[in-house]
């Protein structure tokens, strides 16, 4: 098995009185993009600023690509590209200084940035200045800064927030590219359905500790199949005498088996006809809310 | 030294610069028209004020460019304030033994900055001095780089000042306006006798080493340290201000 891009065992923080992480553990495989979810306060920034050494955790295990922090994090650093909180970005200065200046200050050369402009399409709007970028220029020159190394792992910390649909558009794209040319990317959100759309993997965290993490299909699959027919009362009589467990939902069934052409063989054999029967598939959301009990 | 080159583009691309350092200059002939011309002009209309001649018109330039100590303050403060202020640093500065580096790329960047503002109204002083100042001759070469390199001493004190004031203070605004009321109450109580001997403002003219004329030792400081005592002073300062900066932005958590 591949070693983690992310690994923290037991990581403690507070501040003050405030506890922000108690015992977290959590793993983000490499290769993939993995969304870090939980509710406001849940930990989400402390957990990214504690393993870049941006704040000191009070105790616990990091590991980033194999390396220990914050022991390792000179050699960390250039292998993985950040955006916390804001872009940093210097908005006197034109997107391609930004990038000259990125590089620069990270120990890098500048022979990317022409190719990093291209992929994050701000070629032409290169030496503009950043005060005049949309919000969506400038999340995605960050995205350009924060590759500026050519980076193993991008940890972005709300990059979607307050982008327009088509700059969502254009930057969750991007960051499934760099998946597939095999980056480990982690993107936390408070959107889920940004994160349903875009993560390989999910790993939820409230109250400074772990709630969940797994492939974001096993943590939809909620097991069973849906079925959707128009006389949902004979259906449902039909089923339970077939001996099979169902739930009634407002506008279809659940039915606790994966075995849909026995569902299929049932309904027919009663002359129903169902319109769609399918693997049963909650939504992030839904499953979000039912581990957290918190809207995000 | 990228670290430093990325400081020094920062400082090349933005206006802060240029625009800090046109003030220097029209502040600089300021202070020169009053020095050097105004009693010329208009004699005896400003009671008390007295004209310096050639050759001393040169040097005392140096004492009036040394005290305009709001230049490398506001510049460091301005210009690393408004990284903090925003999470460019936080961004950039993803490794805690790196802290160091940054502080000190950036206060050679600065330092250097404020330097060549600095020769800059040397240079508008002089020429002014040359056309408008009565009298005759002036320093040797020896003598005006012995001052230049004064100026390095004192505008580091005063830039090391600055961001220690903004990294205790992580904003710019506030960052402004402290560094704006160190400066006046440091030249207010520079006159305090008990006090003068620590004076970054007495150190910054002291240190040139020049006999104050006669008509400013009401309100020019320094008259009676040496120019290694003065010399002292400013590194003390200097370290003051670097160990604030440090230990600011080591506090991350705040």
């Amino acid at each position: 098995m591949s070693v983690p891009a992310i690994r923290v065992s037991d990581l403690h923080k507070t501040y003050g009185k405030t506890t922000a992480l108690s015992g977290l553990d959590f793993e983000i495989p490499a290769g993939q993009v993995t969304g870090f979810l939980g509710p406001n306060g849940a930990g989400k920034t402390t957990s990214f600023r504690s393993l870049l050494g941006l704040t000191r955790a009070d105790s616990g295990e990091m590991e980033i690509l194999g390396i220990p922090s914050p022991g390792g994090l000179r050699e960390i650093t250039k292998r993985v590209g950040v955006i916390i909180e804001e872009p940093g970005l210097i908005r006197a200065l034109t997107g391609r200084v930004n990038l000259l200046v990125a590089a620069d200050t990270l120990g890098f050369g500048h022979e990317r940035i022409p190719e990093l402009l291209e992929f994050v399409g701000l070629t032409a709007d290169a030496n503009r200045r950043v005060s005049e970028y949309s919000k969506g220029m400038r999340q995605r020159l960050a995205l350009a800064a924060a590759m500026i190394g050519d980076p193993d792992l991008l940890i972005l910390d709300e990059p979607l927030d307050g982008l327009d649909p088509a700059g969502q558009h254009v930057f969750k794209a991007r960051l499934r590219g760099l998946a597939e040319e095999g980056k480990t990317v982690v993107v936390s959100s408070h959107n889920l359905s940004d994160i349903e759309a875009l993560a390989d993997y999910v790993v939820v965290i409230d109250r400074g500790r772990l709630v969940t993490q797994g492939p974001l299909s096993s943590m939809l699959d909620g097991g069973g199949t849906r079925v959707e027919v128009v006389e949902i009362d004979q259906a449902v009589a039909a089923l339970s005498s077939a001996g099979l467990e169902v739930t009634r939902a407002d506008d279809h069934l659940r039915v606790a088996t994966e075995d849909g052409s026995a569902i299929v063989r049932v309904l027919a054999g009663a002359g129903i006809y169902p319109s769609v029967v399918r693997p049963a598939r909650s939504s992030l959301e839904q499953v979000f809310l039912g581990m957290t009990g918190n809207d995000s | 030294m990228s670290l430093l080159r990325a400081e020094t583009r920062k400082l090349a691309r933005r206006k802060l610069y240029p625009a800090m350092v046109a003030v220097l200059a029209v502040f600089t002939l300021i202070a020169a028209f009053f020095t050097l011309l105004f009693e010329q002009i208009f004699p005896g209309a400003a009671e008390g004020l007295t004209t310096v001649y050639k050759p001393e018109a040169y040097e005392f330039g140096m004492t009036q460019i040394a005290s305009q100590a709001w230049f490398p303050m506001l510049l460091a403060a301005v210009a690393m304030g408004s990284e903090l202020s925003g999470t460019v640093w936080a961004t950039a500065l993803t490794r805690e033994a790196s802290v160091l580096r940054h502080v000190l790329a950036r206060l050679v960047a600065y330092v250097v900055a404020a330097w060549v503002a600095f020769l800059i109204a040397v240079a508008v002083w002089s020429v002014f001095a040359y056309f408008f100042a009565e009298g005759t001759g002036g320093p040797a070469l020896t003598v005006w780089l012995d001052h230049f390199w004064k100026l390095a001493v004192v505008a580091a004190a005063w830039t090391s000042l600055g961001l220690g004031a903004v990294a205790m203070l992580r904003s710019v605004g506030p960052a402004i306006g402290a560094v704006l009321g160190f400066y006046f109450f440091e030249q207010l109580i520079s006159l305090w006798d008990a006090y003068e001997g620590f004076s970054a403002t007495a150190a910054s003219i002291s240190i040139f080493g020049l006999d104050i004329p006669p008509g400013f030792e009401d309100f020019i400081p320094g008259g009676g340290m040496s120019v290694a005592h003065a010399t002292l002073v400013l590194a003390g300062w200097t370290a003051l201000g670097f160990l604030l900066t440090w230990w600011g932005l080591r506090r991350k958590d705040a």
